[in-house]
């Protein structure tokens, strides 16, 4: 391999490790808001009368 | 902080476009590594992003084990996060580079040997990290195993000059000859870098303690009374 394909791949070696990175930040971000919005949910459904308390929301 | 942080993210990324884009547009050619060089103007940063990180890690840890502060362990576990990260980048763009100089992908010589041994550390901390969740006593074993990897970093910094490695010294006393114009983008890609790193860290951070704070939610939750017996005196709570 030449040394142009080569440090032209270790570039885009930097990028996808980087947006992966930021990737996965972003989807915990978003597992933990919808794990936060399935508690809230839980417990306004706990304070109805009429209706059963439903179970918290499960972490992984 | 969480103020700036969306200012310091896009100064983080417009530092890293200007620092590659000075990387191919202003530095010149390295004379003997030729086009390969250039990948050092992002290793270097990366690597020091990846001591800066390891080393914030056993300090955090530290503070943990001594007083048992949870925000520390909490940034402990964002700053072994990012030094994993950046210790990935350095293990992935060194053996490229090495391909294109010593044609050879790896050399079992003392500072490439060290990082690795860096990064196993990292990886180990991390899977640490993630049992520690559960089981919150792991985190203290987790913080020893942190200061461990500390110990490894004046280790790789001195393994070039005192087993006489084959890795180019770039910085400090003995190496570097670099141009201006190779210091200007090296210096930009440090800065850039060390900005980078600073906004991974508090976005980490941040999402380590909303983790905790939303386990104690769920446990809360979870031990929390039914409605029916919540304020009365019929049913005393449970201990």
């Amino acid at each position: 391999m030449s040394a142009e394909t080569l440090t032209v791949a270790a570039y885009v070696a930097l990028w996808l490790v980087l947006t992966g990175y930021v990737v996965l930040l972003a989807r915990r971000q978003s597992r933990l808001e919808a794990d936060l919005r399935a508690l809230r949910a839980s417990q306004e459904g706990s304070r109805t009368p009429s209706s059963p308390p439903p179970a918290p929301a499960a972490r992984p | 902080m969480d103020r700036w942080l969306p200012w310091l993210a896009a100064a983080a990324g417009a530092a890293v476009v200007a620092a590659v884009g000075l990387a191919w547009l202003y530095a010149p050619v390295e004379a003997v590594m030729g086009l390969s060089q250039k990948i050092f103007y992002f290793h270097v940063p990366s690597a020091w992003a990846m001591y800066a990180a390891t080393g914030l890690c056993g300090i955090a840890s530290t503070v943990y084990l001594v007083t048992n502060a949870e925000r520390a362990d909490a940034l402990a576990a964002a700053a072994g996060s990012v030094a994993l990260l950046f210790s990935v980048v350095v293990l992935v763009t060194g053996p490229i580079w090495a391909r294109a100089a010593w044609s050879v992908w790896w050399r079992w010589e003392p500072r490439l040997t060290t990082v690795l041994v860096l990064a196993l550390l990292l990886a180990a901390y991390a899977v640490l990290r993630r049992a520690a969740a559960r089981t919150p006593r792991l985190a203290r074993f987790a913080a020893a195993l942190a200061i461990l990897a500390v110990i490894d970093l004046p280790i790789i910094h001195l393994a070039v000059r005192k087993w006489r490695g084959n890795h180019p010294t770039v910085l400090g006393s003995g190496g570097g000859g670099l141009s201006t114009e190779m210091a200007v983008t090296l210096g930009v890609g440090l800065v850039a870098f060390t900005t980078l790193a600073l906004v991974l860290l508090r976005l980490r951070y941040r999402l380590e303690l909303a983790r905790r704070e939303l386990d104690r939610l769920v446990v809360a939750a979870a031990n929390a009374p039914p409605p029916e017996t919540r304020g009365g005196e019929s049913c005393p709570p449970k201990p």
